[in-house]
């Protein structure tokens, strides 16, 4: 495996647009979050509550960051297919199911890490724009713990989303366009319908709305959302496991 | 290391793609694996590599190639033109493909400069001509040292130096000991590359040995006589096949010149000519393959 797990990280890192994706995945939804900070200084007297100001934060960028960095995840499989690599890939390695671990290992901990510092540089950011703004200034110790684990695994389960759809299409475009489009549109359509009709399942049926809600409640509730989101994540990656065993190159 | 193909078959929907197919490829020597387009001879290599799924086994002196701990020393490949992310510089594509093998700087450097791509390590292939592409294919192949080659059409894109080389460099891996199975359209530089041939159309086997022993089967010979019937006659009764080539001429195949002389000197004929006609690698091609091209030409206008 360790074979494997070098060439993925070396096809990784030897891409220049995986290195500006991380660095936009962290410096948007960064900057974006000092222009919040800095509208919501009235509100942020009022109630004089920044760790809940920060998690309004988070709940609002984090998707940002996740459609950023999806793209990681789509590039996987998506580069190999579009350029004819997978065969040189798979001619090196031929256990097939070992090149598909390494592949999900690799972007696993590749946006995961850049989710943390993400997070970290959204908690900051907020923090200073705050603090510029003369407005109350408690570092949000509370981020640290349930609310940013769920931020990162939110992240890191869309960027695997998009990641298992392009290695069941073959095509890099759908794997990013597909989430992104379920995520903005198709789902939010389908939650106004469901409110109108009193439903109260579709945030715990659809896979990216069970994401944000996850982001956007606490506690129990929280996981619970976020086990849809990975369910969804999971069916959809062995999926692409079996057919990308089974079919040709 | 010896490469054993053993009834290899796949199927495209309700079209057999490759049939039944088995050969050899031996060590120690350049193989050409020749056919018509559409023969099949991309899809056998990926059979054979596992990256398409079909029918049979192909073992690398006897074992499959999912035994083997690290299959870029055992197998080399260059299946596509361009088989690279174009955005990903020469050198890091090279640094990527030896990871499994952990191959040194120092091999890298020295098989860019085998290449002749020392001077573009930093360049993007984006930029690379089809030649150049294809000398990357074949740096990344030999990368490992590995026992067997497999290369499908190298000599694309290639200029005529560079064909050259190319036949000497795969000449000299193979007289190490090695495999090369190389698919190739040039019949001509086939014949100056490949000591052994096969030979495939529509999916099948049609024929597979030395190339000299090949160009042998379409060789004849030609007889210039004073009477054509009476030759004719005395050829076929000794189990000839005979053409009538023009001007008093005969082709003969499945007899020897000499047997063509003592036939005629037994008939009583006057010969004015008596020579072999050796086929060319192309000429025999040619006629294994005559009704197996899958996609056929019209007639010229």
């Amino acid at each position: 495996m360790t074979g494997p797990l070098l060439y993925e990280w070396r096809r990784i890192r030897t891409v220049r647009s995986t290195w500006l994706l991380v660095a936009v995945g962290i410096v948007v939804p960064a900057g974006l979050a000092v222009l919040f900070s800095g509208l919501g200084q009235s509100t942020t007297d009022q109630t004089g509550e920044p760790p809940a100001e920060v998690a309004t934060a988070l709940a609002a960028l984090l998707p940002l960051a996740a459609a950023i960095l999806c793209t990681v995840g789509a590039a996987s499989f998506g580069q190999e297919y579009r350029h004819g690599l997978i065969r040189v890939t798979l001619s090196i390695f031929p256990q097939r199911t070992t090149v598909f671990a390494a592949k999900l290992i690799t972007v696993t901990v590749l946006v995961a890490v850049t989710a943390v510092a993400t997070i970290a540089a959204i908690v900051l950011a907020e923090y200073l724009g705050r603090l510029v703004a003369g407005a109350p200034s408690g570092w949000p110790s509370g981020v640290l713990g349930s609310l940013g684990v769920i931020g990162v695994l939110y992240v890191t389960i869309f960027a695997l989303i998009a990641f298992a759809i392009t290695a069941l299409t073959r095509n890099q475009p759908l794997g990013i366009i597909a989430p992104i489009v379920l995520a903005v549109l198709i789902e939010p359509l389908i939650g106004l319908i469901a409110q109108s009709q009193f439903w109260t399942w579709s945030d715990w049926v659809l896979p990216f709305s069970s994401g944000q809600s996850a982001l956007a409640v606490g506690g129990a509730e929280a996981w619970g959302h976020i086990a849809v989101f990975f369910a969804w994540f999971a069916a959809l990656g062995i999926a692409a496991w079996l057919l990308f065993r089974r079919r040709d190159a | 290391m010896t490469i054993d193909v053993q009834h290899v078959s796949k199927m495209f929907g309700s079209i057999r793609g490759v049939d039944d197919l088995s050969f050899t490829v031996p060590d120690g020597k350049v193989t050409g694996f020749l056919g018509p387009n559409g023969a099949g001879k991309s899809t056998t290599m990926r059979l054979m590599l596992g990256l398409d799924r079909g029918q049979g086994r192909t073992l690398f002196d006897g074992r499959a190639l999912t035994d083997y701990a690290h299959a870029s020393k055992v197998v080399g490949t260059h299946l596509d033109a361009r088989p690279f992310l174009p955005g990903r510089s020469a050198r890091d594509h090279l640094l990527m493909l030896g990871a499994d093998a952990r191959v040194s700087n120092a091999r890298i450097d020295e098989v860019r400069a085998t290449v002749g791509l020392a001077d573009v390590a930093r360049r993007r292939p984006k930029t690379f001509s089809l030649g150049m592409a294809q000398r990357l294919g074949l740096a990344g192949a030999i990368l490992a040292n590995p026992q067997a080659l497999m290369l499908d059409e190298p000599a694309n894109g290639l200029d005529p130096q560079s064909i050259q080389w190319l036949r000497e460099f795969l000449r000299h891996y193979a007289s190490q000991g090695h495999a090369v199975l190389v698919s190739s359209h040039l019949l001509s530089e086939m014949q100056l590359m490949a000591d052994h041939v096969v030979v495939i159309a529509r999916g099948r086997l049609v024929a597979e040995g030395a190339v000299e022993e090949l160009s042998a089967r379409g060789s004849d010979v030609l007889v210039r006589t004073d009477d054509v019937a009476v030759l004719r006659a005395a050829l076929k009764a000794r189990g000839a096949r005979v053409s009538d080539e023009g001007g008093n001429a005969l082709g003969v195949s499945g007899l020897g010149r000499d047997d063509v002389g003592r036939a005629a000197f037994e008939s009583g004929c006057i010969v004015f000519e008596l020579s072999e006609r050796r086929a060319s690698l192309e000429e025999t091609f040619l006629q294994l393959t005559g009704d197996g091209q899958e996609f056929a030409f019209g007639e010229t206008p």
